[in-house]
């Protein structure tokens, strides 16, 4: 016999033994948490909670805010190179910034992205009460781009936020889902040398998270 | 045979004594035992009035899941298997180690990274892949600090929590030939240059499970670091491995579970990376792994199931909470248990997946205090499950125990006896533990104790009596979420 019938066959076997109990026990409804309010109030709650977790949030009105935004981090951080994956909103914003891009094609290969001081990318959604984003690599072809280099820029559209995990599991669950999501809440740390906090590890140490209010492209001259 | 890597829980108390005479240590486990305690403390206060339904509600799906544990794995092989990932099964720990090493001759892998998994400690399938001639690099900072040193994690959250920095930094400079600053982001940000390397190199990526969801067929296992981020995303091939327990029904229920286990370890709110895999790697994203295999393991497992009692143990969604509260880990460390698992949880489950015979001190080494069972998310009976084990010993003592624990047994079974009766009433329960406080608050200050008051002077003789502090647990735990209220 397999090693599968035989795990299965045990587990019944040892199920069986105590069969009446069973009965008497039903899988319990879930609560399903919401958050009161406005959308205001959903953003301060996803700004203050992101701040607690060392990410930064920038209210901004529209792209070209955002681009000079963008432009105002890639000085700061003395950025070199810049990794965008193919979001459409994450590449508008980059097209009006100057420097050198790597702009994340199918042909790219991994060490350009790995090379890269910053990545921005989009999201999926975002979860207010934890300061969470939800990024589905698929959507975008962001998967490196938010994860090798030590500057994440994330972009989101208000539209995007939702209050709770719950509700943002629902979502994937009408969807189809993705191969991979990942839940990002804050920058990559760790504690493991005498329960130091240190930020920034094998992820990004640095989470910027541009807000965009509307994200209409306006006709921009050139 | 189900059995569990690397064990010596039979030399429990003679390593445990040597763990206590390790000042260094004790200082380690006290510091972090403090700090992760205030933490959780605080993470819990922000949502205190839902705590105890969480709990409930928590411990009811995994009841429910493991009374219908058969059903359900049989949904997430088929879910997951249509989502293409390739799903296997192993009976044992030597079954699950050579299904992974065939999955990395098939993959023609010559480097293995791996993120934090203890099942994968259970089976012991780094020395496996070894012996293969693998490659094998563990890339969490705590796992990637035990493994350079040659030793096996002393705690399931925070591995390396018996170093100190400057341990880990003797360490760090003899591996690497170099000198490194001594601070613990320096420290850190060499590990992320050397680790970042053998991601770049690996050509499959070994990670453990959080939760296998039923009804979606996939599965998600949580972080902080990013490392399994990179384990999941630069190799060709990722490989998971579970134990069978690891099953809830639906993907709703994570909401709950992923909302009380960053408070309950390490006191965050959420851990900082959450990752939900459903498949290999699927158009346009080109950097997934293009195979995923999830290897599902029982290793004694089912033996816990035939008990309603016993089973509880396979609840344990391996939050580490229970290690941070107790005073016995607190002492000893993970180390002294011998075993992959230590701590409150390591008690109850070496003993039933590896054998009795192979670790019957270990349901003695509790003071039965109930802290592990008061923390504990989903609410296992630790204390009770252990008292079951030691009638167990008790009963059918020829086989099932060492010398050591045979003459323990005699000296310490009348009192630990009347214990158990008194924990099946929480009255009686309430009021001995009044009677115990005052008693052990004279036995804390006077050896008078000691040596007149049998069978407890023969229990003394190895303890020292904790002075209790204001009240129950339970009492003060009221009061502290009051005030904060
Ligand atoms: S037994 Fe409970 S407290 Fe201990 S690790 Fe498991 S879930 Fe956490």
């Amino acid at each position: 016999m397999s090693d599968r019938e035989n795990i299965l066959n045990a587990v019944r076997k040892a199920l069986e033994s105590t069969g009446d109990a069973k009965s008497a026990c039903t899988l319990p409804e879930l609560s399903r948490p919401r958050l009161e309010g406005t959308q205001e109030t959903l953003i301060g709650r996803f700004i203050e909670e992101v701040e607690a977790v060392s990410g930064r949030v920038h209210r901004l009105a529209n792209i070209d805010s955002a681009a000079r935004q963008l432009e105002t981090l890639i000085r700061a951080g003395k950025t070199e190179s810049l990794a965008v994956s193919r979001d459409p909103i994450a590449r508008a914003i980059s097209s009006r910034v100057l420097g050198r891009h790597v702009v994340v094609d199918p042909e790219d290969n991994q060490d350009a992205i790995a090379e890269a001081d910053m990545g921005l990318t989009g999201v999926r959604l975002a979860i207010a009460e934890h300061g969470t984003l939800m990024l589905a690599p698929e959507d975008d072809h962001g998967r490196l781009a938010a994860l090798l280099p030590p500057h994440h820029v994330a972009v989101l559209a208000v539209s995007q936020l939702v209050g709770t995990l719950a509700e943002a599991i629902e979502h994937l669950a009408s969807d189809s889902q993705p191969a991979t999501i990942t839940f990002v809440s804050g920058p990559s740390r760790t504690a493991d040398i005498e329960q130091t906090l240190v930020i920034g590890i094998h992820g990004p140490a640095l989470l910027d998270i541009l807000l965009i209010e509307d994200t209409q492209e306006e006709d921009h001259p050139s | 045979m189900s059995t569990i890597h690397d064990i010596r829980s039979s030399h429990f108390k003679s390593d445990a004594r040597e763990a206590i005479a390790n000042v260094e240590l004790r200082g380690a486990l006290a510091r972090a035992q403090e700090q992760s305690n205030s933490k959780r403390d605080r993470a819990i206060q922000r949502i205190a009035d839902d705590w105890e339904s969480m709990r409930d509600q928590a411990s009811a799906i995994k009841t429910w899941t493991l009374e219908n544990l058969g059903e359900q794995l049989e949904l997430f092989e088929r879910n997951a298997v249509k989502n293409g990932i390739q799903v296997h099964w192993a009976e044992d720990a030597e079954n699950a180690c050579r299904l992974v090493n065939e999955i990395c001759a098939d993959a023609e892998a010559r480097s293995v990274i791996k993120s934090k998994s203890m099942v994968t400690e259970e089976i012991g399938l780094n020395h496996t892949l070894e012996a293969a001639g693998l490659e094998v690099v563990e890339s969490d900072l705590g796992e990637w600090i035990v493994q350079i040193a040659g030793e096996t994690p002393s705690h399931i959250v925070a591995p390396a929590i018996h170093h100190t920095r400057e341990s880990i930094h003797r360490l760090f400079e003899e591996t690497l030939g170099r000198k490194i600053p001594t601070d613990a982001e320096s420290m850190t940000m060499v590990a992320r240059e050397v680790l970042r390397q053998a991601f770049l190199r690996a050509d499959v990526g070994i990670t453990g499970v959080n939760y296998l969801v039923a009804e979606t067929g996939s599965f998600l296992v949580l972080e902080n670091e990013g490392n399994q981020r990179l384990t999941t995303s630069l190799p060709r091939v990722h490989i998971a491995v579970s134990g069978i327990e690891k099953i809830v029904p639906r993907l709703a229920d994570l909401d709950l579970f992923l909302r009380m286990i960053g408070r309950s370890g390490t006191g965050q709110v959420v851990t900082t990376y959450q990752n939900l895999f459903c498949g290999p790697r699927r158009s346009p994203d080109e950097d997934g792994p293009r195979d995923m295999h999830m290897v599902l393991v029982d290793n004694g497992r089912t033996k816990l199931l035939a008990s309603e009692k016993r089973r509880q143990t396979l609840q344990c969604i391996r939050c580490g909470a229970c290690l941070n509260i107790c005073p016995v880990y607190r002492q000893i460390g993970g180390h002294a248990y011998g075993s992959v698992y230590p701590g409150p949880i390591g008690s109850i489950f070496t003993p039933q997946v590896a054998g009795l015979h192979k670790a019957s001190q270990l349901p003695f080494a509790s003071s039965l205090c109930g802290a592990c069972k008061d923390v504990c998310p989903v609410k296992i009976d630790i204390p009770g499950i252990l008292l079951d084990l030691r009638e167990e010993i008790a009963e059918h003592g020829e086989g099932q125990r060492d010398q050591e624990t045979e003459l323990k047994m005699k000296r310490e079974s009348p009192a630990f006896r009347r214990w158990s009766s008194l924990m099946q009433s929480p009255r009686k329960y309430r009021m001995s533990g009044a009677l115990v406080r005052t008693m052990a608050l004279i036995a804390s200050h006077t050896s008078l104790f000691d040596r007149f008051i049998p069978p407890l002077s023969a229990w003394r003789s190895t303890r020292s009596v904790p002075r209790p502090e204001g009240g129950s647990f339970r009492a003060r735990w009221r009061r502290r979420t009051e005030a904060n209220r």
